[in-house]
């Protein structure tokens, strides 16, 4: 897992819950670990919505300075 | 006397002969010009003259170290005696001297073909004047209108400071001034051209700039040097050695220095087309900005998002799928385990008509007739109820 401080790029976060998707796509893991591996998928999915939220932000307002 | 008899040319030619001789005009200096040079068996044969008269001369057998040419200035020391075969008095020179502007033309020519096969005329070597002087040294006399001419010129075209070094520029020892005016100025660091030169003169005047040691002089200067030796038609050795030869003083303060307002404008045409230059350079940039912002990039902007914005969808779709279809596995999995457990349930025993009997003391099953007394109370458990019974006998 990411240590504190250092935050996940979003494509890593991406990629790591694609992991976790595929994962769990096989269906073959134990409940306990299943429900872990989907709240991880879920934090990460927040991340980058998070992520791609506040560059869209950045690119509004970028695009507002040079108008 | 001698008018009183008749004479023959034999005899009348001796008398004059006689005359002459008896003057004894012996081992005498004449100067004057040779013409109609002549040689003939190792004897020269020409006459020297001057703007009034012609005088025949001969010379025997001579090994002068030059060779004669006409319209040379010579000095021919000789007797003056009469040749009576041909009626007339000549000079029969034992020394002949080159004389006058002669020999130092001579004197010229070789220094010139000395000087140039030294190298000392290459134009390889001859050093750029700088465009703007900070200082110059003017090396002339002090009196002369050369001077004035150049200050004048210098003045108008373009104002500096001028460094004089005052010098005779002609007569015994002036040779030897400007030499070391030259060295003294290439002793100093804050002059940047120096010039020399004179006014115009006879040919005799200009004889300091034909000198070696001056030509030597302005050839190891490290300051460029321009010579402006008399008029324009005057050539001297000084011109040939410098780095530039300008055909007056007043040409040569010209060359020193550029004009104040040629430099202006020059300097105004320059501001322009840097200025021109530079808006181009913008203009060229500015159009590539524009282009680029007109690109897709920048005019849709969020499309940039777009492919993760799908890739994340994607990818929590799969995961909200992944989760609902594991869960539903699992249920269905529990839901089938059921159906067998329940298969088993001993309680469906019941539907098809059997019973259970237990035990009300510990409510436990019993199945053998050893597990009850006689007097126990037991229930009994059918399909849709119980019934509580007393064990009356045993078998």
């Amino acid at each position: 897992m990411q240590s504190e401080g250092e935050e996940i790029k979003f494509e890593e976060a991406l990629k790591k819950l694609e992991e976790i998707v595929e994962e769990l796509e096989k269906g073959d893991m134990p409940l306990e670990e299943t429900i872990r591996k989907f709240e991880e998928g879920i934090k990460l999915c927040k991340i980058c919505k998070e992520k791609l939220e506040k560059a869209e932000m950045k690119i509004e307002k970028l695009m507002e300075d040079i108008k | 006397m001698l008018n009183k008899r008749i004479y023959t040319v034999g005899e009348i030619t001796a008398h004059i002969k006689e005359i002459i001789e008896d003057a004894c005009i012996n081992d005498i200096w004449v100067e004057g010009e040779i013409s109609n040079l002549r040689e003939a068996i190792g004897n020269l044969y020409f006459d020297l003259k001057d703007e009034r008269a012609l005088l025949r001369c001969i010379m025997f057998q001579h090994c002068l170290p030059f060779s004669l040419k006409n319209g040379m200035k010579v000095i021919v020391k000789g007797d003056i005696r009469v040749y009576e075969k041909k009626g007339y008095y000549q000079l029969y020179a034992k020394e002949i001297k080159i004389g006058g502007v002669g020999e130092l033309f001579m004197k010229f020519l070789e220094l010139k073909e000395k000087l140039e096969k030294e190298g000392l005329f290459d134009e390889k070597l001859k050093k750029e004047l700088p465009r703007i002087p900070s200082k110059i040294a003017i090396i002339t006399s002090p009196d002369g209108a050369a001077l004035q001419d150049m200050l004048n010129v210098l003045s108008r075209r373009f104002p500096i400071s001028v460094v004089l070094a005052p010098v005779r520029v002609q007569g015994e020892g002036s040779a030897e001034e400007i030499e070391r005016a030259l060295n003294i100025i290439n002793s100093r660091d804050d002059i940047d051209v120096i010039i020399i030169g004179r006014g115009g003169g006879s040919w005799e005047d200009l004889q300091p700039f034909n000198e070696e040691n001056v030509a030597r002089a302005i050839f190891s200067s490290k300051i460029p040097v321009i010579s402006a030796v008399g008029h324009e038609t005057d050539f001297t050795i000084a011109d040939f050695v410098a780095d530039k030869r300008a055909p007056t003083p007043s040409a040569a303060a010209e060359m020193a220095v550029p004009d104040r307002k040629e430099l202006v404008e020059y300097i105004e045409s320059n501001i322009k087309r840097l200025q021109k230059m530079v808006e181009n350079k913008l203009t060229f940039y500015r159009n590539i900005v524009e282009g680029m912002m007109k690109r897709k990039t920048f005019l849709y902007p969020l499309e940039l998002l777009l492919g993760k914005v799908e890739r994340w969808e994607n990818t929590f779709r799969r995961l909200k799928d992944a989760i609902k279809k594991y869960l539903n596995e699992r249920k269905r999995e529990i839901e089938v385990k059921e159906e067998i457990v329940k298969a088993f349930n001993p309680y469906a025993i019941l539907e098809r008509g059997y019973s259970i009997c237990f035990r009300l003391k510990d409510n436990k099953v019993f199945s053998s007739i050893k597990d009850v007394e006689v007097g126990d109370d037991i229930k009994v458990i059918v399909k849709d109820g119980e019934a509580k019974c007393r064990v009356k006998e045993k078998k």
